[in-house]
């Protein structure tokens, strides 16, 4: 066969175009450490890679999830374990007070029922992140706010006694005016309510008066049973705080609700994580269940009365009972939630670590393979452009005369 | 018997016969470089005998013709080959530049935004109330929709400039076929007067397959040394001395389709299986018009998805019966819809308005969007449709790059093959001019003795 100039040059250019390709791909595998850097490099591989790039970034939320969740479970938990103290120590209280007793004994533990009432409210009403904890899904409702008074006779009241009651929107103050002849105490940044009453009214009238005087505000509502009112806003709760020293103070609903919050561990895996007001202080939907304040309520009032009856306090520890095994209960599922979302994250880590070595096998170079591929790329550009000048230098014009 | 006289001819002869043999050897390797050119040979015959009583007497030498070394099946299966290439070429060019807009190799793309997508549901799920989180998820929202409207917009315009490349194409076609109708003239008026038109042949051949490279033909030479070219269709591009032209015409979608200018309103594409047209208008009209239309299908079931679940939800402000997304692709206005765009306290995280602000459940059953088969028939997840999308991609390319290489490296062996048949070899050249300037030499001789043969005639008068 003929071998024509051309034939050698085009053979020489090939070569060295090939072999430069080979160069930069070998060039381009150092340089970004993968060996996938287009889709077409290797269709298969790349799906895969995308494949695990999701998981991961799916793992991390997860984790992520299982992080902020854990905060939320970790405060419930605490919070109900003191709430837990608290009742352990009611019920201790009432027990020991279960025969009668001096009436200053019975004082000292009046304040401290008190005192654990108060203290059980403020757990109640636990915010994280301005989000109150125990509400459910109202999470910007406060959960427990005062908003039962008890009034007293009108000899027991001062001309001008107010006490205050805030609505989600206003302010407002309650004051008496006995016989139209007291001054408006005038509390500023409130907007006052007067009731009027007469001299020599009872603690039931007067709390009858104060009802209608409440009710016939725009955005409050009352009812009124005995000598307890109960208020309430149009659309939420209201706080009712003591001005004086003559009004006591309970409340008696939940504002919250019964919503539960989940949060994703998984594909198509969501845990509770929250534990809501109903569960935990009022007892609604459990089988056994106590209202807690009540049963401090009805406990403080047999207290603070002239004649304590056994049957009642020894009923009223039974129940104390009943809400610490309520209390308990909580406790138990927060803990097991709690487990879980350790479990999970470990479980989460481990298959992380895994699903990285699986993207690292499909998508990155093995450095001293590449390195080593680049070196015998180099050395076969070399060599194509040396055996080029050699057989390009030679002709029959170098040998003739 | 053939005179004195007889002889000095030979010699004449002779010398002109090496002369033009020795001109083709120097055209030969003045043009060793030039593209398409076929070595010259010089084919050299006696000259006719003369009958004397002595018996046949020859007559010298002289130069029957010059004809190129040429073997015409193998310039076909070149053109052939040619072709393939020409396609493959041009899808190759095209499906890299789509390759490029699709690259999820460094991972700053589409799957990595619906993974943030999703991801901010499930943030937003575990503080429904948050403000920062439907800022997170307002924005993560705009990133995806920013990304699928770019892959969009950029693969329309890809389909433009192969539109553009079309109609580019047919109007080279146009003028190569031109060119070769002027040269099928030339060759018969030189071929008329006698002799062989060589060198105009090799211009035709390379025009032939510069146009070969370009859209698939078949060329044949017809008695009068013409060459006719047929198209895929049968219609005649160049017959004798005239050219038919092709033209475009504007076809349903907005793009060029090739035609027959003598019949402008019948696109056929159909008919063309090769050449740089094929190949662009099978990047155009095949390949991003389906990555376009899985495109446009993904994008429309999330925004048909995420909406269905969103307008049932409930806003903190207690709003319900909201989209998420709206517009497309198509119309340029894929986005983030103006309620949600204006206020993200209305992005609908809660089932029920009495779930508001402390219910989530929405917003996680949004995110398990992402593990519901909605695509191809409810068989496959958002990703694994944008997968394989990707993969198709890859796919198409490698394929196109294979064949590109594979048609390379047979048409470069077929060059070969032509230049050990057709090339000139200087080694070659170098040793014919050293005979034919030896046989010159001795033909001068040869005249050199007849001359003195006369010499001595006249000295005996």
């Amino acid at each position: 066969m003929r071998v024509t100039n051309k034939q050698l040059l085009n053979l020489v250019t090939r070569n060295v175009s090939i072999s430069s390709n080979q160069l930069l791909k070998a060039q381009e595998r150092l340089a970004t450490q993968k060996v996938i850097n287009r889709p077409s490099d290797d269709p298969i591989g790349m799906s895969r890679v995308l494949e695990y790039r999701k998981k991961l970034g799916s793992i991390d939320q997860y984790i992520q999830n299982i992080g902020s969740s854990k905060i939320r479970v970790q405060m419930t938990d605490s919070n109900l374990d003191t709430l837990h103290d608290l009742m352990g120590t009611a019920r201790t209280i009432a027990f020991s007070h279960a025969s009668g007793d001096e009436a200053s004994v019975r004082n000292t533990a009046l304040n401290q029922i008190e005192n654990i009432y108060a203290q059980a409210r403020d757990i109640a009403n636990t915010r994280l992140g301005g989000a109150y904890l125990f509400g459910g899904h109202s999470t910007d409702t406060l959960p427990f706010p005062q908003d039962e008074v008890t009034t007293s006779a009108e000899s027991s009241l001062s001309g001008g006694e107010y006490f205050k009651v805030s609505s989600p929107s206003t302010d407002y103050y309650v004051w008496y005016n006995i016989d139209g002849g007291s001054s408006d105490p005038a509390v500023a940044g409130r907007t006052g309510i007067a009731v009027h009453i007469a001299t020599g009214d009872t603690a039931e009238q007067v709390a009858q008066k104060t009802q209608a005087a409440i009710d016939a505000v725009a955005d409050l509502t009352a009812a009124v049973s005995d000598a307890a009112v109960t208020i309430k806003s149009d659309t939420k709760g209201v706080e009712a705080a003591d001005g004086n020293t003559l009004f006591s103070f309970a409340n008696a609903t939940y504002n919250g609700d019964s919503g539960t919050l989940n949060t994703i561990l998984g594909e198509g895996v969501a845990l509770k994580i929250n534990a809501h007001g109903n569960e935990i202080f009022t007892g609604v939907g459990v089988t056994d269940g106590v209202n807690i304040f009540s049963v401090l309520k009805d406990l403080r009032d047999e207290l603070e009365g002239a004649v304590v009856h056994e049957s009642v306090v020894q009923n009223l520890g039974d129940q104390l009972g009943q809400a610490i095994a309520q209390v308990e209960k909580v406790m138990s599922q927060q803990y097991t939630a709690l487990k879980r979302l350790d479990q999970t994250e470990e479980y989460w880590n481990q298959f992380r670590l895994r699903y990285e070595n699986l993207l690292s096998d499909t998508e990155d170079a093995d450095t001293a393979q590449v390195a080593m591929e680049l070196k015998i790329q180099e050395t076969t550009y070399e060599m194509a452009l040396s055996a080029a000048s050699n057989v390009l230098k030679r002709n029959l014009m170098d040998f003739l005369r | 018997m053939s005179s004195i006289y007889g002889v000095l001819q030979v010699g004449r002869q002779a010398l002109a016969a090496h002369q033009e043999a020795l001109n083709v050897t120097g055209h030969n390797i003045a043009n060793a470089n030039t593209p398409g050119y076929t070595r010259q040979r010089v084919v050299l015959e006696t000259s006719a005998p003369i009958t004397t009583r002595a018996g046949q007497v020859g007559c010298g030498v002289k130069v029957r013709e010059i004809e190129r070394v040429y073997d015409q099946y193998l310039t076909r299966q070149i053109n052939d080959e040619n072709e393939t290439l020409g396609r493959w070429e041009a899808e190759k060019g095209g499906l890299e530049r789509v390759e490029a807009v699709l690259n999820e190799a460094p991972g700053y793309g589409l799957s990595q935004a619906m993974s943030e997508f999703w991801g901010a549901w499930q943030d937003l799920s575990n503080n429904p109330s948050g403000q920062t989180e439907r800022q997170m998820l307002a924005g993560a929202g705009e990133n995806l929709a920013d990304n699928f409207q770019r892959i969009y917009n950029d693969l329309s315009q890809l389909q433009t400039e192969m539109n553009t490349y079309v109609t580019q194409t047919v109007e080279e076609i146009n003028f190569k076929a031109g060119q070769i109708t002027d040269i099928n003239q030339k060759i018969v008026t030189i071929e008329a007067g006698g002799g062989n038109a060589n060198d105009c042949r090799d211009e035709r051949d390379v025009f032939i397959k510069e146009l070969a490279k370009m859209i698939d033909l078949t060329a044949a030479e017809q008695n009068d040394g013409m060459v006719t070219i047929t198209l895929g269709d049968g219609g005649k591009l160049v017959e004798g001395a005239a050219s038919f032209g092709l033209t475009t015409l504007t076809n349903a979608s907005g793009f060029d389709d090739v035609a027959w200018a003598s019949d402008p309103a019948t696109s056929i594409n159909s008919s063309i299986s090769d050449g740089k047209l094929k190949g662009y208008l099978e990047v155009r009209d095949e390949e991003i018009s389906s990555y376009v239309d899985k495109l446009e299908a993904l994008a429309g079931t999330i925004k048909d998805a995420v909406n269905a679940r969103h307008t049932t939800g409930f806003g903190l402000d207690g709003a319900t019966g909201n989209d998420f997304f709206s517009g497309a692709l198509a119309d340029n206005d894929f986005g983030l819809s103006t309620t949600v765009l204006n206020d993200t306290n209305t992005i609908a995280a809660a089932s029920a308005a009495s779930g508001v602000p402390g219910d989530g459940s929405n917003a996680i059953s949004m995110a398990e969007l992402q593990y519901s088969l909605t695509m191809s028939g409810n068989t496959a997840t958002f990703d694994d449709y944008y997968n394989s999308l990707v993969s198709t991609v890859g796919t198409d390319v490698q394929q196109a790059t294979s064949r590109y290489e594979h048609q390379d490296a047979m048409v470069s062996y077929l060059d070969n093959y032509r230049e050990s048949i057709s090339g000139v070899s200087l080694d070659e050249e170098m040793i014919n001019m050293l005979q034919f300037e030896t046989a010159y030499e001795a033909a001068a001789k040869v005249i050199n003795s007849v001359d003195r043969m006369i010499e001595t005639l006249m000295s005996i008068v």
